[in-house]
């Protein structure tokens, strides 16, 4: 679980955050959009414990690195380590044997539509795997909780609507390389991963998410909170049902 | 195999067309032209001292190689400073830049004046060539670390031990090569010019020596194991770079 209880942030003269509470139960995946520039990386980079640590808690403990997987919008690979190696970047940095994190490294490659690279260095691939490379990290990492930060926001639309669909059936999957060999899973396997995802796509926060923040220009306010109460995985097509489209024009409302 | 013949060939031949001419010209004019000795007579001249060459190339190479690792351990160590803390660099950086203005050839003399004859002021001289280059390449390298994929390492909880094994060794040593890459072949010119000074053995007493007794055949001699010796030094940088940077290799970008 995720909670944040009335973050204010500022840098210097600066007012970013205002007064944003937010709550996301075990499980669940809520989705942030907001203007840009107006303090989405902020609130995520609180939850990583990133910024201002301790003010955020997650799963009842003060939020601090390693405590959740965080991917930034750009892929941030070690352009030293093959794609084998970044996979077990954030499990490595988090302490954990290196040699398990790649065996489940390896055992992910396929489902990430990365098989037979393992041995590829980052500048050899191509965006979308880049991209999916750097998901595939945050998953190897064994962390309950997903920081996303635009992580699709650097691809074409094609490409996007891709990895969008594929990230909400793999987040559907049982296990979906969750090994919980830390125990504070109740049900090992069958848990969803709590999310949170920013974007400033509207479709892609719908598609995904269970809730919707609506973040004001800054300071950021959330303006409204949009539930999106369909069933996972979701089909791509779910964008032209009538109550989706009036559950956009909400947020497109709310957005302004 | 072949890309080395393709390469290495045009450039061979060129040389052994010189040095054809070469000895054909040197021959022609013997008599007039003692600074400029036919190949055949280095050559000769390489035979007769050959049994000197090991002792002078050791120490040579010793000094090199001392003054070499005094001058990366320093470099890389201020470059570590320079760029872990922003006052250190302003009151660093010009302190460097400065360190560099001053020839080897009007420091040389002194620092023998002030270290003797041993091996000492060559270290030295080394050092301080290779210092600067090293230091201002990987400083590079480490100031060129994006902040965003420290910040993404860190976010995974990893300390500073775990941010310098994953991201800032790896990321200077590119920088750190290429520094020493360039600063080899000055390194070299710097021992010997510390020998020609003052020395018990080296290349540069052996030059040294050879131009006094006006052995001019010698001195080519000399001048050619140097800079054979560079070239070697700079090749084992190269095979350096190439096992411990894989991901720079050109090789791979094309596969
Ligand atoms: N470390 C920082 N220091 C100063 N200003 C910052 C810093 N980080 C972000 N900002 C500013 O805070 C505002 C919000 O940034 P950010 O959270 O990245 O916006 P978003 O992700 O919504 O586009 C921007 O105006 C940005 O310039
Ligand atoms: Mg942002």
């Amino acid at each position: 679980m995720i909670e944040l209880e009335r973050l204010n942030v500022h840098f210097g003269p600066l007012e970013v955050v205002r007064d944003v509470t937010l709550r996301v139960e075990r499980g669940r995946f809520c989705a942030v959009v907001g203007p840009s520039g107006c303090g989405k990386s902020t609130v995520l980079r609180v939850l990583a414990g990133l910024l201002q640590p301790g003010v955020a808690r997650i799963g009842g403990l003060p939020a601090a690195p390693g405590r959740a997987a965080f991917m930034a919008q750009r892929d941030l690979l070690l352009p030293w380590r093959r794609a084998l190696d970044n996979a077990t970047v954030g499990a490595e940095a988090r302490g954990l044997q290196r040699k398990e994190a790649r065996a489940r490294a390896r055992s992910l490659f396929e489902r990430f539509g990365l098989a037979g690279f393992e041995r590829s260095w980052p500048h050899q691939l191509s965006g979308g795997m880049r991209q999916r490379l750097a998901l595939l990290r945050t998953f190897v990492a064994d962390l309950d909780v997903l920081l996303l930060d635009e992580p699709f926001g650097a691809l074409d639309a094609l490409t996007r609507r891709d990895l969008q669909g594929w990230l909400d059936t793999i987040l559907s999957e049982p296990g979906s390389g969750h090994s919980h060999s830390h125990s504070h899973s109740p049900d090992p396997g069958t848990s969803r991963r709590t999310v949170v995802l920013v974007t400033h796509d509207v479709d892609e926060a719908l598609l995904l998410a269970d809730e919707v923040l609506v973040f004001s220009p800054r300071p950021a306010t959330v303006v409204a909170r949009v539930d999106s109460p369909y069933e996972h995985p979701r089909p791509g097509r779910l964008v032209t049902a009538g109550d989706f489209v009036q559950r956009k024009a909400a947020v497109l409302d709310a957005l302004g | 195999m072949r890309r080395l013949a393709r390469e290495a060939g045009p450039p061979a031949l060129f040389v052994t067309a010189l040095v054809l001419a070469w000895e054909l010209w040197a021959r022609r004019s013997q008599s007039r032209n003692p600074v400029l000795p036919a190949p055949s007579k280095i050559w000769r001249a390489f035979l007769d001292t050959a049994h000197l060459l090991p002792d002078h190339l050791a120490a040579t190479l010793t000094a090199t190689a001392l003054g070499v690792g005094v001058g990366v351990v320093a470099g890389v160590l201020s470059a570590v400073i320079v760029s872990s803390w922003p006052l250190a660099r302003r009151v660093l950086q010009p302190l460097l830049v400065v360190s560099q203005t001053v020839p080897v050839q009007v420091l040389a003399p002194l620092l023998v004046l002030w270290a003797g004859f041993g091996l000492a002021p060559k270290i030295i001289v080394v050092a301080l060539v290779v210092f600067f280059p090293v230091a201002v390449s990987t400083a590079g390298g480490l100031q060129g670390v994006d902040p965003e994929l420290v910040e993404l390492v860190r976010s995974f909880g990893a300390g500073r031990a775990v941010l310098l094994r994953m991201v800032m060794i790896p990321a200077a040593l590119p920088g750190l090569f290429s520094g020493l890459r360039i600063s080899l072949t000055y390194a070299v010119a710097g021992a010997v010019i510390g020998e020609t000074i003052g020395a018990q053995r080296g290349l540069g007493l052996y030059l040294s020596r050879s131009q006094r007794a006006f052995r001019y055949d010698q001195v080519f001699v000399g001048v050619i194991v140097i800079a054979l010796l560079s070239v070697a030094l700079f090749s084992l940088v190269s095979v350096l770079a190439h096992v411990f940077c894989p991901w720079q290799r050109r090789s791979d970008r094309s596969t």
